[in-house]
């Protein structure tokens, strides 16, 4: 064919200019910049409570429940949906747990097979509102979320539930390696997958390409809609994990529960895309965010801030993250 | 004085402005980094011409036009409007200085009335209690419409509008500034033969009003047509500027491309056939109501173009035979086995490959990188055992994409760094060596420049000489003429007309879009 010999500026198959584009993109590391500087700022400050075994451990303990949560909303924003019901997925897999176990007594082995089935149910409506019916997710989402968190408030009778969990239900969420909790081996096992899936299987491709063009996805047999259905499904799923996960570990259930972490793993997940990637929702990304936000909202809380700092800085860093993907999209154009 | 110094210009390379020029670049240079986008470029345009703008995709046309606009400022040189040099150092300010412009894809509310959208941008006329007087409003508006030729009552909502009678109303719309020169960007790009021709007899009418228009179009045939003379640009420079009737259609393509293309379409034998050669497509009485009863057979190797306006259910047809939709009646048949496709997978999986029309809306996922957009339709390929080979992956679509030419950073730069054809080449080598049979091409070369276009052919001769058949779809007459073994004539949702060999011509061609006489006989159908 004639039009191979054409200049082609270097691009030999399999060698080419990657170099050039590896160069390093300082945008897509501020966010791991401003994580290291919070970490030497606390650090530098009360270096005596903060930089301390307990405290980083406690750090990444307590944000494992939020990071699965956070990963599982990755998986419906890669796709190029929104999930708003999936604390509320949390609260209730949570408010089961406790009312069948607690109260019921039902077997461990029983319970937790029926909750993923919720979680699947769950994910399925989810998505079939947005494919079938055609509904804005952010409609169908805060839809079923007030609903889960209706049935949640029916199932508990809207009462705190802290006794009767049996040893078994315990167990899950009360297991350690050294300082190190049960809930941040669940987070590396779920991530793990969740990365093969997204970035190693034709599913994850399918879900990308869904998320950044549905029409050309179409016209090259994909098939769309079942690729977002099975994202609200994965994000359900992991949503009621986290629920169990939660439940287990507190020892107790506390109705809506879930519903203050809403906004936390949005803002993850946003901060997540500009991190080490270029406006794409990613896993790696997402539990950076999260680990961000926990290290902030821990430090300042060291430091005697009170404890709404949490929402303030959620928030301060969901509207941050998303100015400046904006800013880098503006750059990059 | 400044005729003087013109005439010692006449002989500068960089381009000549003649006298009593309305607009005049005059050795305009841009750079962009290390990028010399437009490098000393000068001509200029007389009040009344239609003065054509050519050249590839990256040439600078784009660039000059920016400039014009206001958009960039030029690191050295001069704009003259009428004389007087102007510098435009905001996007408004061209369009207060009496320049209109009028692009591709105008801007418009859909939703809104005619004489809502030819007043945006220009001030609403208020009553005396400061609301919109409408009556008033939409008596401009048809004075306006009349000027270009199109009769519809402008409370009517712009929806209605057809996609030429959309580009007039554009043209209208900056006719209200009431511009001595107007600047028209690829307005055909999205148009059919008939309405390019509607809209250029509108254009025609500009001239006798003394408007200078600057008309920048890939489509070469329309400059034959409509311009008086053209501008060539190549890698930023100005290549010529000549009467388009000193010039010959190949001449100017050398002059575009610089090195001697040869014939862009260079007629290819079509393989030979034996009467029991199975069709790669066979499709019999299809129908879904707008579409009705076609036939049509399409052996291995071989081309046949499908010709049809707008809305006459070309694409529809291909997208049906691509699993997109289904047909109410009528059957399928690939390689002799009936297909009943339920989604597009099943087609890709038969070996149905399937160009896109507009490759922004669909062909391509703009947040992947080139080589995901390659193998798009086919990671399954690089899977064992669910898992991805991506190193094998993407080797196979640099492979493919060096085979095929696209000129691109590398393949992990993404899809809206390359330029138009680039795109669609890369596009293309999605089926290069895919396990495809029937490839559905769907207005292959769409706002593509000459030298891809080029590219573009060669590579639908290739695969037919692997013997994939092709099923061509196009709104440029001379590419079915050119391509072609066979064209079926789509009117009205029926096949009108086939033609074949020497029938193949563009007036033949034109004549059946038209003519409700001739119909396909029985027997002349394959």
């Amino acid at each position: 064919m004639t039009s191979t010999n054409d200049r082609i500026d270097g691009n030999v198959p399999g060698g080419s200019l990657v170099s050039v584009r590896k160069s390093i993109d300082w945008g897509s590391l501020a966010p791991v910049i401003f994580f290291a500087v919070l970490v030497l700022l606390f650090g530098f400050l009360e270096p005596s409570i903060f930089l301390t075994i307990d405290n980083l451990a406690s750090i990444l303990n307590n944000g494992a429940v939020l990071a699965i949560l956070a990963c599982g909303l990755t998986v419906v924003l890669a796709v190029g949906e929104f999930d708003l019901s999936i604390a509320a997925v949390a609260s209730f897999a949570g408010a089961l747990a406790a009312v069948t176990i607690a109260q019921m007594g039902w077997n461990v082995a029983l319970v937790l097979p029926m909750i993923i089935v919720v979680g699947i149910l769950i994910g399925l409506i989810n998505g079939v509102l947005v494919t079938r019916y055609e509904m804005p997710a952010l409609i169908a989402t805060i839809g079923v979320s007030s609903l889960l968190d209706g049935l949640s408030m029916w199932v508990t009778g809207n009462s705190v539930i802290f006794s009767g969990f049996t040893g078994p239900f315990l167990a899950l969420g009360d297991w350690r390696i050294g300082s190190i909790q049960a809930p941040v081996f669940y987070l590396v096992f779920i991530a793990a997958i969740l990365i093969v899936i997204l970035h190693y299987t034709v599913l994850g491709r399918h879900i990308y390409a869904t998320g950044g063009n549905r029409a050309a996805s179409r016209m090259s047999g994909i098939r769309v809609e079942r690729q977002i259905i099975t994202a609200f499904v994965i994000a359900a799923v992991l949503g009621a994990l986290a629920g169990v996960i939660y439940t287990a570990r507190q020892g107790s259930l506390t109705p809506l529960f879930g519903a203050s972490m809403l906004l936390p793993t949005f803002a993850a997940a946003f901060l997540g895309s500009v991190t080490l990637a270029r406006r794409q929702f990613h896993i790696v990304g997402t539990v950076i965010g999260v680990y961000l936000i926990e290290t902030g909202t821990t430090g300042l809380l060291i430091l005697g801030a009170p404890a709404y700092t949490q929402q303030l800085f959620a928030g301060a860093v969901l509207i941050l993250a998303t100015i400046g993907a904006r800013y880098r999209n503006a750059k990059t154009k | 004085m400044r005729a003087n110094e013109l005439g010692e210009r006449s002989v500068a390379p960089g381009g000549v402005v003649d006298e009593g020029a309305i607009l005049a670049f005059r050795n305009i240079v841009k750079t962009f980094g290390p990028t010399v986008a437009v490098n000393d470029v000068s001509f200029s345009l007389q009040p009344g011409e239609i003065h054509a703008l050519v050249g590839e995709n990256g040439a600078g046309k784009s660039t000059l036009i920016r400039i014009l606009a206001g958009d960039h400022q030029p690191d050295s040189g001069t704009i003259t409007l009428d004389g007087a040099p102007v510098s435009f150092d905001h996007p408004g300010a061209a369009l207060e200085s009496g320049i209109g412009f009028v692009h591709q894809i105008p801007m418009f509310v859909p939703g809104l009335s005619i004489t809502e959208n030819l007043m945006l941008g220009v001030p609403f006329r208020r009553n005396a209690v400061g609301l919109i007087d409408w009556a008033k409003a939409h008596a401009a508006a048809r004075q306006s419409l009349e000027q270009v030729g199109v009769d519809v009552d402008p409370k009517r909502s712009l929806n209605e509008l057809g996609p030429a009678e959309r580009q007039l109303v554009a043209v209208a719309r900056a006719l209200r500034r009431h511009p001595s020169v107007l600047v028209l960007d690829e307005v055909t790009a999205s148009l059919t033969e008939l309405e390019v021709r509607t809209v250029h007899r509108q254009i025609d009418r500009l001239r006798s009003q003394g408007i200078a228009v600057l008309y920048v179009s890939h489509r070469l045939e329309e400059i034959f047509r409509v311009a008086d003379r053209v501008t060539v640009m190549r890698d930023g420079r100005h290549v010529t500027t000549l009467p388009v009737s000193d010039l010959t259609h190949q001449q100017l393509v050398n002059h575009i491309v610089g090195t001697k293309l040869g014939d862009l379409f260079v007629r290819h034998d079509p393989a030979p056939r034996m009467d029991d050669t199975v069709p790669t497509l066979e499709i019999d009485g299809l129908g879904d109501g707008k579409l009705i009863d076609l036939n049509l057979k399409l052996f291995p190797g071989e081309i046949v173009g499908i010709a049809g306006l707008g809305g006459s259910g070309r694409s529809r047809l291909l997208k049906m035979i691509y699993g997109a939709g289904a047909p109410q009646t009528g059957e399928i048949r690939l390689n002799g086995t009936a297909c009943h496709f339920r989604s597009i997978a099943d087609a890709l999986a038969a070996g149905v490959g399937f160009v896109t029309e507009d490759r922004i809306a669909d062909g391509f996922v703009d947040t992947l990188p080139i080589w995901k957009n390659i193998t798009l339709p086919w990671p399954k390929r690089f899977s064992s055992h669910g898992i991805l080979k991506l190193r094998q992956e993407r080797m196979y679509a640099s492979h493919d994409a060096a085979r095929i030419g696209v000129k691109m950073p590398s393949v992990d730069a993404m899809m809206t760094q390359l330029s138009g054809g680039n795109q669609q080449k890369a596009i293309f080598a999605r089926w290069i060596s895919a396990p495809i049979r029937l490839l559905l091409l769907d207005e292959p070369t769409h706002g593509v420049d000459i030298r891809s276009k080029a590219q573009i052919y060669d590579l639908i001769r290739e695969l037919t000489s692997q013997g994939v058949g092709i099923l061509l779809v196009s709104s440029e007459i001379e590419e079915l003429v050119g391509l072609s073994d066979r064209v079926f004539v789509l009117r009205d949702g029926r096949f009108r007309s086939v033609l074949r060999d020497e029938e193949i011509t563009k007036d033949r061609i034109l004549h059946s879009l038209l003519d409700e006489e001739r119909q396909v006989s029985e027997h002349d159908k394959h």
